[in-house]
């Protein structure tokens, strides 16, 4: 398929539009590091590491914190329960099987909002509302028909003869989902849980919704307040900020790339 | 050894009666989490938007109880008229934009480009919107559309456009929403499009090549018309997405979105909610976003087959 000859017009084109894109993430980049930093696009004639000192201090350090809580804590908890639903679901076919996979599809499309504004007022009845464990929570249940989707596509690949096998060798079922099925499907239960935690470390809505202590808030929050709080915007901490916090994120689609182009669409659309 | 029918039907009635509690232990986590996270509160959602609540979360039924869906279908809301056209102006141009662009994109980094590593790169470049953390991006952007430093002001410099505050004047801010949200969707069509382009066999394009098509003809002949099932997903999903979609808005444009005109449906429920504080009001607006996506799931489902669009083989050949 790629045996086409190559386009020069088609690479200048491309390289273009990229470069056009990347130059907001340059600036970003540059003003992380220059202690001059504002809002216009300058080479740094001197460079600093200040910004990044500062942003592993304090208050924003707290945010770094918070963010990690919360992306660890959902993304297991997501994990934990779609590799239970989607085994179940992609293992024994039960009447009503395929209206639950069409009602994940509807659930993932779901308006935030209907959903928030009543958790707001049950969670400030029951007394979780403003904490990290209200945010986990959400976050988990918010991610899980996506990672359901994803398991039900992983165990689908996993052939059946190796369970059978093992139960034939004495195990009951839930030995054989133990020591077989769930070390085959590693992969698949690693891409679940990296997707779950960039989900949550990126997320905005729910945090915004359900935090209201400036100390509780996760960095996606905490920049969004900080941005111009008291008048002024510091661009360098702003920055440096910014750039730490993208961080995890890109070292999980680098680590997925493949997979990504490979597999994941095929998945997700499902 | 004889083995009576009798015992046979208990032993399979027995895995059967197994086979049923796994099931039920393990799915049982899962659909209580949704129950409680979706379910209970969509309910309770619809309950509200019956209600005129307010800051002290009472449920105080109205006269009638659908008099909040009577003050949206009546316009009493003065606001309704340009909300309502701002979201079909939004999701109609940015579903534009995005879905042929993720098309061309999907199509030039996997058919039109030779080394597998450069395609890589580039998809990646244009993967980094997604990437980015919905904050950054939305910092990104007022950075790049400053009226008096940003990129934007120096090129629009260049077509003579000066003083023009981007982000609020329409429709300039229009234009820029639907890019904004347009180039972060046209990263993920890009995605769909180019994994479903591999799944073509190698065989059709060598099969045209040795016929002498050209790259135009063997994307208009052969690419596009396999595409069909994934362009249709794209389109669809996109639309449902769209709809419920606000978060870039609520970043760049926070607090100014009426004024510049790129205030969406769903942004104005939240608008109404954490600005104006009727919850019942707001409620009844996203429950109007809710019917219209269960509609248009309907639809999807009747005409295209919507699940036969999810099937794992969607690119038939």
């Amino acid at each position: 398929m790629r045996k086409v000859k190559d386009k020069p017009l088609i690479y200048l084109f491309m390289a273009l539009l990229a470069l056009f894109f990347l130059a907001p993430f340059t600036w970003l980049i540059l003003s992380s590091v220059d202690p001059k930093a504002d809002i216009r696009f300058r080479i740094p004639s001197s460079i600093t590491l200040n910004h990044y000192a500062k942003v592993l201090t304090g208050r924003t350090f707290t945010w770094i914190v918070n963010s990690s809580i919360i992306s660890l804590a959902s993304a297991t908890l997501a994990t934990l329960l779609s590799v239970l639903a989607s085994y179940s679901l992609t293992r024994y076919k039960f009447k009503g099987r395929e209206a639950l996979v069409d009602f994940f599809v509807i659930l993932r499309l779901m308006p935030v909002m209907v959903v928030v504004l009543p958790i707001m007022i049950i969670f400030a009845r029951i007394g979780i509302l403003d904490t990290l464990f209200s945010v986990i929570l959400l976050e988990t249940a918010l991610e899980l028909p996506f990672s359901v989707m994803i398991g039900s596509s992983y165990f689908e690949t996993i052939p059946t003869d190796f369970e059978e096998a093992a139960m034939i060798d004495g195990c009951n079922r839930f030995l054989a989902f133990l020591r077989v099925t769930l070390p085959l499907s590693l992969p698949g239960l690693v891409t679940i849980w990296l997707l779950a935690f960039v989900t949550a470390w990126g997320d905005f809505l729910v945090p915004l919704f359900l935090l209201r202590t400036p100390d509780k808030f996760p960095v996606s929050v905490g920049i969004y307040m900080v941005f111009g709080e008291h008048g002024t915007v510091n661009y360098g901490l702003l920055s440096a900020l910014s750039i730490i916090y993208s961080i995890p994120v890109l070292v999980v689609f680098l680590l997925m790339r493949k997979y990504l182009t490979k597999g994941i669409a095929g998945l997700a659309i499902r | 050894m004889r083995v009576s029918f009798r015992r046979i039907r208990t032993a399979l009635a027995k895995e059967e009666f197994r086979r049923a509690v796994f099931v039920v232990a393990f799915l049982t986590p899962f659909l209580v989490t949704l129950i409680v996270i979706y379910g209970l509160p969509s309910l309770l959602c619809f309950l509200m938007s019956l209600t005129d609540m307010g800051l002290n979360f009472q449920f105080n039924w109205l006269t009638p109880p659908w008099y909040n869906y009577i003050k949206i279908i009546q316009c009493e809301d003065p606001y309704i008229p340009e909300v309502f056209y701002t979201t079909l102006l939004y999701v109609g141009a940015t579903l534009l934009i995005n879905s042929p662009f993720a098309l061309v994109l999907g199509i030039f980094t996997t058919y039109n480009i030779r080394r597998e590593n450069l395609s890589a790169v580039l998809r990646l470049l244009w993967f980094l919107p997604r990437m980015t953390p919905v904050v950054i991006y939305g910092l990104l952007w007022q950075w790049f559309a400053d009226p008096y430093v940003g990129p934007l002001a120096k090129i629009g410099q260049i077509f003579g456009l000066r003083d023009v505050y981007w982000l609020l004047d329409k429709p300039y801010s229009q234009i820029l929403m639907i890019v904004v949200n347009g180039y972060v969707g046209a990263s993920w069509g890009m995605i769909i499009f180019s994994s479903s382009v591999k799944c073509i066999p190698l065989e059709l394009f060598y099969a045209a090549k040795v016929d002498g098509a050209s790259d135009w003809a063997v994307i208009k002949n052969i690419i596009l018309p396999l595409l069909k099932w994934p362009m249709l997903f794209v389109t669809a999903w996109q639309t449902l997405s769209l709809l419920g979609s606000y978060v870039q808005i609520l970043v760049i444009w926070d607090g100014h979105a009426l004024t510049s005109g790129t205030e969406v449906w769903s942004l104005y429920s939240y608008d109404m909610a954490f600005r104006s504080y009727e919850f019942g009001y707001s409620a009844a607006l996203a429950m109007v976003i809710v019917v219209v996506a269960l509609g248009l799931i309907a639809l999807y489902f009747k005409i295209f087959g919507f699940r036969r669009m999810l099937e794992p083989s969607r690119v038939e050949v």
